[in-house]
């Protein structure tokens, strides 16, 4: 598997931090520490406490995984779990009922793996995120995972920016077709070359979701390499000491480039950029050499790009050839092709993957995709590395598997926080929409003939399924003790970013389906030939939806 | 502009270990809703209120929701979201027994 593994020094810093949050649990237990204290230590630890129980989000860095994980993963949602875990849209995974006394047992158990719980919440620099393709795309610049190691490495523990205004997302795609929402994060970074060639980045600021969407500002169209880390302590810099603190709801570095103005907050990094020697930080090639050597390419064989066992299946199993030409991306090594195993089964729970769904999908990547796995911020799995000449074997694995929805990128694929069934903040539940949405397309012809629709559902203001950026989105709120949900229309979570706009008044939990089916129905009424759903919305206004939407109602 | 009426309430938390939620009784702590003791004025739900913050080791986060009371005097939770707490997750039969409460509860009717 190609990833960065532990060294010495790593493995010693999460067996510590294991051996200190056991201790601070068992203080906890003994009355020792009261809850006010011992909240910031166990959020420091990615352990929350839900509707129910607590909730234990582990760290999956950029969204990569071995093979050998994912079991440890399964082991520990049937040995402390209720046998299953939830993929997240930061590309983390989330245990729902942890009991306080086990905590430290998982995290050592996870330890034993090279994972932890470590800057999945508080107010830190989280978990960073990138493209699930990474790697492997073939609409790829360069591979963006050694730049999102260095940057979990520089963040980790990092002593300025332990106890920032909020939490602090970063995104980079290696890939002009962005995959990884870099224009919705704290952060965003795209790999780009300068005018000599020469590698670095666009640096996107202040974006983000929540009470207050915003998109990204770009803060420098080109930054060299080399110079990454400084640049980035200067952006952090300039936030912790002007972000505020009063007000958690306007904490974020959103507010503040939005407060100052784009020029404003573009002199303040720059000014504190050129104030502080940058020498400590420097990326030398050398270094980025060594973390670069964990993501070299694996040992591909040579093959032609086209794969006569491939098409004979695709042409003879009319399945498959539906999942082929969902659920394949296209792979930038000839023969091969990156797999999406949609986690968005007919009624069932986005994102949510039992023990058995684990295991099953790490004996196919380690048969079919160099033991590697990756998890999307759109909540599913990815195999990255597959043989054309081993697609239809994998198919048939997954069918068995139950996990061959041919469904990726299609109305059904949709992303739900856990809402009001789970979160604490939720002031509506999510999965229950997603749930009747998906049962009402279940129909996987009428999904290609509707074609590329992300909906995307949050179960409070916060955002945490990116309703903001659905093609639909769906919001839920709490009104005089009832659910009801806004619509959004034409959000875009890519390159050409928008944030959706609010189609009119709200509907019950029972009339959000009939909704969405309203608004389907009327964008077949009218598209052109070839248009998707987004560019419909893009051409006619959202507002073409709304007779349809509220005809009715 | 009138007084609004005093709304009832009972101290909910969720257990230190497990993080289930429970109510205060007239003795300790259940899990079930039914056995809560209930503040029928501001005064009686104030002190429910402190009565449970000098138990920090066992209930987290006390605090007080509001309740109406069923035919046979029973409590129960007037937000959605306390109905949600009491009844567990509505989703998934991947989420196994659902808590004590919900099983106390309907035991009970």
């Amino acid at each position: 598997m190609y990833m960065y593994r532990y060294d010495e020094f790593d493995r010693q810093m999460v067996r510590a931090r294991v051996a200190e949050f056991r201790s601070q649990i068992e203080r906890r237990i003994s009355g020792a520490l009261t809850e006010d204290e011992f909240k910031p230590l166990r959020l420091m630890n990615g352990l929350y406490l839900q509707l129910h129980a607590y909730m234990l989000r582990v760290a999956i860095p950029y969204g990569q995984l071995s093979s050998r994980q994912l079991r440890t993963l399964a082991d520990i949602a049937d040995k402390y779990d209720r046998g299953y875990g939830h993929l997240t849209t930061r590309q983390n995974i989330q245990y729902n009922w942890p009991k306080l006394s086990e905590v430290a047992d998982i995290l050592d158990d996870l330890a034993g793996v090279e994972m932890h719980a470590i800057q999945t919440s508080g107010n830190c620099i989280r978990n960073v995120t990138s493209d699930p393709f990474a790697g492997v795309a073939a609409d790829e610049l360069e591979d963006p995972r050694p730049t999102a190691e260095l940057m979990r490495q520089w963040s980790t523990f990092h002593p300025e920016f332990s106890f920032l205004p909020r939490k602090f997302k970063i995104a980079i795609t290696g890939s002009p077709n962005d995959r990884a929402a870099v224009f919705f994060h704290d952060i965003g970074l795209r790999m780009v070359r300068g005018a000599n060639g020469a590698p670095g980045y666009e640096v996107i600021v202040g974006g983000g979701q929540g009470r207050t969407p915003m998109i990204g500002k770009v803060v420098r169209d080109y930054l060299p390499r080399g110079e990454l880390l400084g640049y980035l302590e200067a952006i952090m810099r300039v936030y912790n000491l002007h972000g505020r603190r009063d007000n958690k709801y306007k904490a974020r570095i959103k507010i503040l480039v939005h407060e100052l103005g784009l020029e404003q907050f573009k002199a303040e990094v720059e000014a504190e950029y050129t104030r502080k020697p940058q020498t400590d930080v420097a990326l030398s090639e050398a270094e980025l050499a060594r973390i670069s050597a964990y993501f070299a390419l694996p040992d591909y064989d040579a093959l032609p790009e086209r794969s006569e066992t491939f098409e004979t299946a695709r042409a003879s199993d009319p399945a498959f050839a539906q999942w082929a030409g969902r659920n394949l991306f296209t792979h930038k090594q000839p023969g091969y092709a990156a797999v999406t195993i949609t986690v968005k089964r007919v009624s069932g729970e986005p994102g949510d993957v039992t023990s058995h769904d684990m295991r099953a999908v790490a004996d196919l990547a380690d048969t079919y995709s160099f033991g590697g796995i990756r998890v999307t911020h759109e909540q599913n799995l990815v195999l990255a590395d597959v043989r054309k000449d081993d697609l239809y074997d994998l198919w048939k694995g997954l069918v068995v598997a139950g996990l061959a929805d041919a469904n990726k990128g299609l109305i059904s694929d949709i992303i739900a926080c856990p809402g009001m069934d789970y979160c604490a903040l939720a002031t509506a539940r999510s999965i229950p929409i997603a749930q009747a949405i998906s049962t009402r397309f279940a129909d996987t012809r009428r999904q290609e003939e509707i074609g590329p629709l992300a909906i995307k559902i949050s179960g409070c203001i916060n955002a945490c399924g990116h309703h903001h950026v659905g093609h639909i989105g769906i919001l839920g709120l709490e009104k005089a003790g009832e659910e009801f949900y806004q619509i959004t229309l034409g959000g875009d979570a890519t390159q050409t970013a928008a944030i959706g706009e609010r189609a009119g008044p709200g509907f019950s939990a029972d009339g959000v389906t009939d909704a969405i089916e309203r608004i389907v129905e009327h964008y077949l009424d009218v598209r052109d030939d070839g248009e998707t759903f987004l560019e419909t919305c893009r051409r006619l206004g959202p507002e073409t939806f709304k007779e349809a939407l509220y005809a009715d109602h | 502009m009138p007084k609004k009426p005093f709304v009832p309430k009972v101290v909910s938390a969720n257990e230190l270990h497990s993080g289930e939620t429970i109510y205060l009784t007239a003795s300790g702590w259940s899990p079930d809703i039914a056995a809560a003791v209930i503040g029928f004025n501001a005064v009686a739900a104030e002190g429910l209120l402190q009565r449970a913050l000098t138990e920090p080791h066992l209930a987290v986060g006390p605090y007080l929701i509001d309740v109406a009371l069923s035919d046979d005097g029973h409590p129960e939770p007037v937000r959605l979201r306390e109905r949600m707490r009491i009844n567990g997750p509505s989703v998934g039969a991947l989420n196994g027994p659902p808590p004590v409460s919900a099983r106390s509860r309907s035991a009970a009717a």
